[in-house]
This record gives structure tokens, sequence and C-alpha cells, in this order.
């Protein structure tokens, strides 16, 4: 019988087996987690598109105000009665129960998305109309030329000029 | 007109645009090569576009439809004009070895078209729900448009959170809006799903010149099946499109170091430009990409990563004219000038501890990002003997970027574990996206270096 001896592999060869070997390892990691995931990422991905194809056109457009468990109806009642070149301001307070401490801090961001171009302004004083969410109308001392209650704490005022 | 029809038309000009580019460039010469390269022209010229809009916007004027349409044809013409002195590029693609390699990308490919057609019809029906997009991205892209311009005054651009924030985002959201006909915000997820389909198209013809189409479509494939990808994609927040071409420079300059062709630096340059412009990181990601660039080639060309340094500050500087003219206060997140301070450095060595701790599962997050750092660190590891340069530079790219997002984290003035709760999900985006849009080019080298030996 023939006497075969291996070569020993040089130094160079084992890194570049290795490296090739850590390639090999990494393309079939890639193909196995893609096996394993498409599935289900698909089926997440299709049933999001059906729950949001169900859902009525003006319920997804409040759904990052849900998200913070706002009541959006303010909303609506403000772009139904504010002029679009009218400006605004936001107060908040407890005179409303909320669910989660970032309910309030959204109010005034949401309005600024929901009723641009009605520019929201930081002081009371100069704004045309107040949204209170759970704030102190009388507070701020101004005189009321209209006010309109959504629910008890959330109203929406038109200041008398 | 049908508001569908209109960004079919931005889109269009963002194709028009970047084709030009990539004439101009050599890339694009045959009809074939302009169908092959449709999805880098879409985010080329996305990104020249929102470049310009931005610079516009700066500029103070209103950036209407015909203004961005003239200076995007001058754009497109003066690039036209550079093909008669520009070589076309010989661009060859990674052949597939046959056989079962053949199915496995047939398989890859499937699964990323099923993934982005499920993606388009959720962002169909989707609106904006993310607490940033409706609290500053998309008001700061509606009052561009209601406003005429980034308007200074009591409700305008910089009277929202972030006001520091570069225009790219907001401006390219306008241009959604005055191209649909009215400020619909359900539109924008639907635009924002054609530039992530777009990505895909452009990595795929990027990376085919190296990464055999086996490797190649079940990366891509693994990448869309990220699941913080997956909810990124359509959100309208600007970590999206930052990600993306944070990953096209990133892949751009990695083949550069293999292949040398100057092209991609340039490519890589305009996608740096539009990251600079997007978020305030967009900055340090371009200089990182740089300054690992001028390492890793060791000193033998410094021209290149000097373009893209230059390309990327040169972008910033009207912006920072303008923040400064307008009177516009900083982020009070962090200031970065504190990384200098040892003293306050030293005060605050708690919260390293707190945000190696908390913030840095985020970015190995198997839930998030599944194997996209592990993938990237571990093949970046493997080449440093084989193929050092590119595997410093995906090593240095990785760590250092998330060593950079602890370090932010370190000297931030908010409360730490509400920061990093808040945002650690959006940053590691970026970093995440371009490991893996790196993955299949590291594979496909580290395969490639014994078959070379070989040979």
């Amino acid at each position: 019988m023939e006497d075969v001896r291996r070569l020993p592999l040089s130094h160079r060869a084992r890194e570049l087996g290795l490296v090739r070997l850590v390639g090999g390892l990494a393309v079939a990691v890639v193909l196995v987690v893609v096996a394993w995931r498409a599935p289900g990422a698909v089926h997440d991905a299709d049933s999001g598109a059906r729950d949001l194809a169900a859902m009525p056109e003006d319920e997804r457009d409040f759904l990052g105000a849900r998200s913070a468990d706002v009541d959006t109806r303010i909303f609506v009642l403000a772009a139904r009665k504010i002029p679009r070149d009218a400006t605004y301001a936001v107060i908040t307070g407890n005179k409303v129960g909320v669910s989660t401490p970032n309910t309030l801090y959204a109010v005034a961001p949401f309005a600024r998305y929901y009723l641009l171009p009605r520019r929201q302004t930081p002081e009371p004083t100069a704004a045309d109309w107040i949204i209170s969410f759970g704030g102190d109308l009388e507070a701020l001392q101004l005189t009321y030329a209209e006010r309109d209650q959504v629910t008890p704490g959330i109203e929406l005022a038109r200041v008398a000029r | 007109m049908n508001e569908y029809v209109g960004i079919a038309l931005l889109d269009l000009v963002y194709a028009g645009v970047g084709t030009c580019a990539l004439v101009g460039l050599g890339l694009v010469r045959s009809a074939r090569s302009a169908v092959l390269y449709v999805g880098l022209a879409v985010l080329v010229g996305w990104a020249l576009v929102g470049t310009i809009t931005s610079m516009l916007l700066i500029a103070g004027l209103a950036a209407v439809v015909w203004q961005v349409l003239a200076v995007g044809l001058l754009a497109a013409g003066a690039c036209l004009a550079a093909a008669r002195r520009v070589p076309a590029a010989v661009t060859r693609f990674a052949p597939n070895p046959g056989g079962i390699a053949t199915w496995v990308a047939a398989g890859g490919a499937g699964v990323l078209l099923v993934l982005l057609e499920s993606l388009g019809r959720r962002a169909f029906y989707s609106e904006p729900t993310t607490w940033d997009v409706w609290s500053f991205w998309l008001p700061k892209a509606e009052s561009i448009v209601y406003f005429h311009g980034l308007d200074t005054s009591a409700g305008g651009f910089n009277s929202f959170a972030n006001s520091d924030y570069p225009p790219f985002a907001p401006a390219v959201d306008s241009l959604t809006y005055r191209f649909a006909g009215s400020v619909d915000n359900g539109i924008i997820p639907l635009q924002h799903w054609v530039l992530a389909v777009a990505f895909f198209g452009a990595l795929a013809v990027l990376l085919a010149r190296r990464v055999a189409p086996w490797i190649l479509w079940p990366s891509l494939a693994l990448l869309a099946l990220m699941p913080s990808y997956l909810h990124l994609v359509g959100s309208a927040l600007a970590d999206e499109p930052l990600s993306e071409c944070v990953a096209l420079a990133v892949v751009c300059a990695a083949l550069w170091l293999l292949d040398r062709d100057p092209r991609l630096i340039a490519v890589a340059a305009v996608f740096c430009v539009a990251a600079t412009l997007l978020k305030n990181e967009g900055l340090p990601f371009a200089l990182l990409i740089a300054v690992l660039l001028a390492l890793t080639a060791r000193g033998r060309r410094v021209r290149a990563p000097l373009v893209l340094a230059a390309a990327a500050i040169l972008a910033i500087v009207p912006w920072r004219l303008w923040l400064n003219a307008n009177e516009v206060a900083r982020t009070p997140a962090y200031d970065t000038h504190d990384l200098l301070r040892p003293s306050y450095l030293a005060d605050r060595i708690d919260r390293l501890g707190t945000s190696l701790h908390e913030a840095t599962p985020y970015f190995f997050s198997w839930s998030a990002w599944l194997l996209a750092l592990p993938l990237a660190l571990a093949l970046g590891a493997a080449l440093l003997r084989s193929r050092p340069s590119i595997g410093w530079f995906a090593l240095g790219t990785t760590l250092v970027a998330l060593a950079g997002n602890i370090a932010i984290y370190w000297v931030s003035t908010f409360p730490i574990h509400w920061y990093i709760r808040t945002t650690a999900d959006r940053t590691s985006s970026t970093i995440a996206v371009f490991c893996a849009a790196l993955t299949p080019l590291l594979a496909a080298e580290a395969l490639r270096a014994r078959r070379e030996r070989i040979g």
C-alpha cells in the first residue's frame, strides 16, 4: 500500500480556511434565519395591512393621538370651528382624568400636527382660541365669546376681542 | 390630479435626476444599465433633490415645485455635460455558481419581494403614528407648505421640538405634499415605502459587483426581515432615510476600498450629504466613514476620504449659519463639546455604566435587529488578515458608531433611563441597517479569500 502522508497545512492556508469557514457559517446563519422568520414576518405585515384597511379613514387619522389615549373629539371640534388663519393656545391640567402620564404631553403637539395651518402660540393671551384639556380657563382671566364642551374638563373657547 | 399620480411623478423626477447623475458618473450608459440602476437612481435623485430643496429653503425661498424642478434640471444638465468627459464604467456582476445556488438566490429574492409587497399594502393604508413623526417631523413639513418656507414666527418651522435639526426630511416630505396636491399625511408612508424599495434595488446593484446572487438576495431578505426595520419602513421617521443613506454610503465606501472606483466615492458623497442634512447625527456618521476610509486605505488614497468629509461639512455650513441668524436654540439633549471636558465626564461616570448596561443591548437585540451586528462584527474580525482594509473598516465603523451612541447617552443632560428607553430603538437603527447591508459583502469576501488562493 502506498504510504500517503498529509503535507502540513501552512499557517496561511489554515487562516484562509478559517476565514472561509466563518464566511460559510455566516451565509448558513442568514439562510436559516430567513427561512425561519419569513413566514411570520409576512403574516404580521399582511395582518397589519388588513387591520388598517378595515379601519375607517377618520379613525386612522387619530392613531397617533390614541396611542397616548387622548380624547380626539376636541381636535375634530377645533378643526371645524377655528378658522385656518386664526391662532390658538393649548392649556392642560388636572381637571380631566388621564390614563397615561403622556396623555397631557401629547395634546399640544398633536393639535399642532392636526390643526395646521392654524398657528399654535404658547401664550394664551395672544391666542384667538383656547383648547383646554383639563386646564383652568377661568385662571387665564380672559373673556370668552364662546365655549364648547366636548366632555367635562375638555373644552374649546373663543377669546372675545 | 390624483395624489398617487402626483407622487408617481415625484418619484419619476427623482429617478430622472438620479439617472442623469449616474450617466454623468459613467455608471449608466445604456437602457439595460438604466433599468438595473433604477433603485440607485431614485435614491441618488431623492438625495440630490432633497439637498437642493434644503438649500432653497435655507436661502429663504419657498421651494415650490417650479423652483425645485428648475434647479433639479440645472443639476441634471450639469451631470449630463460631465458624461462627455467621464468614461463609461465597466461593471461586471458576480456570477451565480448555478445548481442549488440558483434556487437559494431565487428564494431570497422571493422572500424580499413578498415582504415588500406586504409592506406596500400596509403603507397604503397607514397613517403616521409615531410620536416624533406627528409631534415635529410632519408638522415641520406641513409648515413649509402652509407658510411658504422656513417661517420663523409663532407656529412656524422652528417652533417645533428639535428645531435645530437640519431641514432635509421635512423638505422632501413637503415635496410629497406639493406633488400630491394637498397636505395629506396618509400619502407619506407610501412615499417612504417607495424609497425603501429603491433602497433594496440600490443595495442589490451595488453589492452585485462582488456578491454572488445566492449570498446577496437572502442577505437582503434578512435585512428586510429585521423586526425594527419592518416598523421603520413607512414610519416617516427621519431615522428611516438616515439609516438607508448611511448604509449606502458605507457600502459604497467599502466597495471603493476593494475596487478603487472613484465613482463609488461620488455616490457615497451624495448620501453622506443627505445624511448630514437629515439629522444631527448624520454629520458624525459621514465624518466617521471618511476617517475610517482614510485610516484603512493606509494613506494611499487620502483624496477620496477628504472629498467625503469636505462635502458633508460644506453641506451643513448654510444650515448652521441659518440657525445662528435666526437665534434658534440648540438641542438641550446633549452638547458634543462636553466629550472634551474630562471633569464633566468624570462627574457623570455612573451614566457611562448605565448606558453601557442599558443601551448596548438595543444594538444587539435579536427581537429588534436579529443578528445584524454580531454577523458584521464576526465577519469583519475574520477578514482582518486576508482583507485588512475592509475588515478594519467594518469593525471600525460599527464599534466607533456604537461607542459614539454610548458617549451621547453619557454626556446628555436628560434623565438617562428615560432617554435610553425613548430613543435607543431608533438610534440603533442606523448601525444595525449598515451592518446588515455590509454582511453580504463581508461574507462574499470571506468566501473569496480561499478561492483566490487556490486560483
